[in-house]
């Protein structure tokens, strides 16, 4: 619990700042040594973005441009280590810029019934975000030696992307969407279809983009991410974002996408669809920082709302 | 030693009763990819080794749905459990054109006269041609898979126009890559495929000139 809040002054050519604050009942020994940390995906690899770190100070620079489309992508974390080598994590938060206290509170309170909305609603589903990764190493098996291009069908090392892994580890995804059509047809230029599309509506962290996957925890059904508008914001911020989900084929190679490895909540089935707790929200880390071990660094904070 | 010259026979096929028709062109094609990707030995690029096409063991000339991972179907085929699987050769029947001889009339093209017993033999000439439809879910694996499914044809349209009654029988075009929208980002090419038949049929006299004609008025 030693973060409040983190936020980022996000510049495209490098030199993006990285502020952060502390709850003011932290009481570990001094000095405090802080490393901001960036990523691409918050439970992905994380890169200090600078070698020197920064002792009892309150921001960083990260004086690289990490952006080189129009996908914002960039996630940013602090490291906190104390005189006692207690180390801490704030959540992640993506480069979307800071907001003013007041907006700030003002954007998590929008965020909470967001989430009121989705988990104690009726309309919520429970489901898990899956990365698509866009950097990497190429995948050795099944891409093209000229052009790099994926060229092989039903490549297990990389699903489809190019890129080993194909997606980062999933993070649970809470999600209202649509009433689904279920209709099959036969399409003259692709044979048998059913285009089943929904529109989905959930928080915006971490932000879904094209190309991303859902799945839901509880039918197993995997849901490829289209379009991606934002729902709501405060000055600028992505509060809340809705969706295109098409429904992948039973035929699709992702439905052997393992999903096991993601920690749900003691579950030891290996079949059932899983995911790691509740996602942070960048604005909800007065509540919710994780105090852990230097070697036990947690992949997603945990939110706990006092709803 | 000279070897003595082999007697190419066009070998006698099924067809010989019924000819050449679209539809059934459209189930040869389909044999035949079937049967390609029905052993690897048959798939030449190292790429598309995992593709498989497995019949079904109730009917062999359906697919087993669990095990195939490569759908072989006529583009019309109607069957859910097959709803977009990908890849897919889907094959799909373009316009047969009839090439009708206007000099001579009466849709009937070059009427040859021989026989002595005043039967007349007419024989239409027919072109078309087939799509087939290549998808899958990079444009670097359609790319690889339609020029799998063109080599498959243009290097055996030869063996086509003598096993069975083609006059000919070619692959014309192998299309620019297509992306469509489906529930995943999936491309296509289409291999397009030509051919020229002919059909045949004798008109017989069975009744004497001029028999209805009445002479008595």
């Amino acid at each position: 619990m030693a973060f409040k809040r983190v936020w980022v002054d996000h510049v495209f050519r490098g030199g993006s700042l990285v502020f952060w604050e502390l709850r003011s009942d932290v009481d570990l020994p001094r000095p405090y040594t802080f490393t901001a940390e960036w990523g691409h995906a918050t439970n992905g690899t994380w890169t200090p973005v600078s070698t020197e770190p920064v002792v009892d100070g309150y921001f960083a620079v990260d004086p690289e441009g990490r952006l080189v489309a129009k996908r914002l992508d960039t996630y940013y974390r602090v490291k906190l280590v104390a005189a006692d080598s207690t180390t801490a994590y704030s959540n992640p938060v993506r480069a979307d810029g800071g907001l003013p206290a007041r907006d700030w509170l003002i954007a998590r309170e929008l965020v909470r019934k967001e989430y009121l909305y989705l988990m104690k609603g009726s309309n919520g589903e429970r489901g898990c975000l899956l990365k698509r990764r866009i950097w990497g190493p190429v995948c050795p098996s099944c891409t093209d030696n000229d052009t790099a291009a994926v060229a092989a069908p039903r490549c297990t090392t990389c699903w489809g992307t190019g890129i080993t892994g194909g997606y980062h580890a999933p993070v649970e995804f809470w999600l209202a969407a649509t009433p689904r059509n279920q209709k099959v047809a036969i399409d003259t230029s692709r044979g048998t279809v059913g285009d089943t599309v929904v529109r989905g509506r959930g928080v915006a962290y971490p932000y879904p983009l094209t190309g991303d996957l859902w799945v839901s925890a509880d039918r197993d059904r995997r849901w490829r991410i289209g379009g991606v508008n934002e729902a709501a914001a405060v000055r600028g911020v992505p509060i809340a974002v809705e969706m295109e989900l098409a429904l992948l084929p039973a035929s699709s190679l992702l439905y052997d996408l393992p999903l096991e490895d993601c920690g749900d909540e003691g579950s030891s089935q290996t079949h059932t669809p899983s995911c790691a707790p509740v996602t942070a929200t960048p604005y909800a880390d007065a509540d919710d920082a994780v105090v852990a071990a230097a070697d036990d660094p947690p992949s997603t904070a945990v939110v706990d709302f006092d709803w | 030693m000279a070897t003595e010259p082999q007697a190419i026979q066009p070998p006698v096929s099924s067809l010989c009763t019924t000819g050449l028709d679209p539809y059934l062109i459209t189930g040869l094609l389909l044999q035949e990819l079937r049967e390609h990707f029905l052993h690897g030995a048959r798939i030449e690029h190292s790429r598309l080794q995992g593709l498989r096409w497995v019949p079904s063991v109730a009917d062999p000339n359906t697919s087993d749905v669990e095990r195939t991972t490569i759908l072989l179907e006529p583009v019309y085929t109607w069957d859910p459990r097959h709803t977009q699987a990908r890849p897919a050769v889907l094959v799909r029947r373009d316009a047969v054109k009839l090439e009708n001889n206007r000099w001579m009339g009466n849709n009937m093209a070059q009427p040859q006269f021989g026989a002595g017993d005043g039967s007349e033999t007419h024989i239409m000439p027919i072109t078309g041609g087939h799509t087939l439809l290549c998808i899958a879910t990079a444009a670097g694996i359609v790319e690889t898979l339609a020029m799998e499914v063109a080599r498959l044809f243009y290097r055996s349209g030869l063996v086509f126009t003598r096993k069975f009654p083609f006059n000919s029988f070619m692959v014309t075009q192998v299309s620019e890559v297509q992306r469509i929208e489906e529930s995943d980002e999936h491309f296509a090419v289409a291999v397009q495929l030509q051919y020229a038949y002919t059909d045949q049929w004798t008109i017989v006299q069975q009744n004497p000139l001029m028999k209805g004609v009445n002479l008595n008025g």
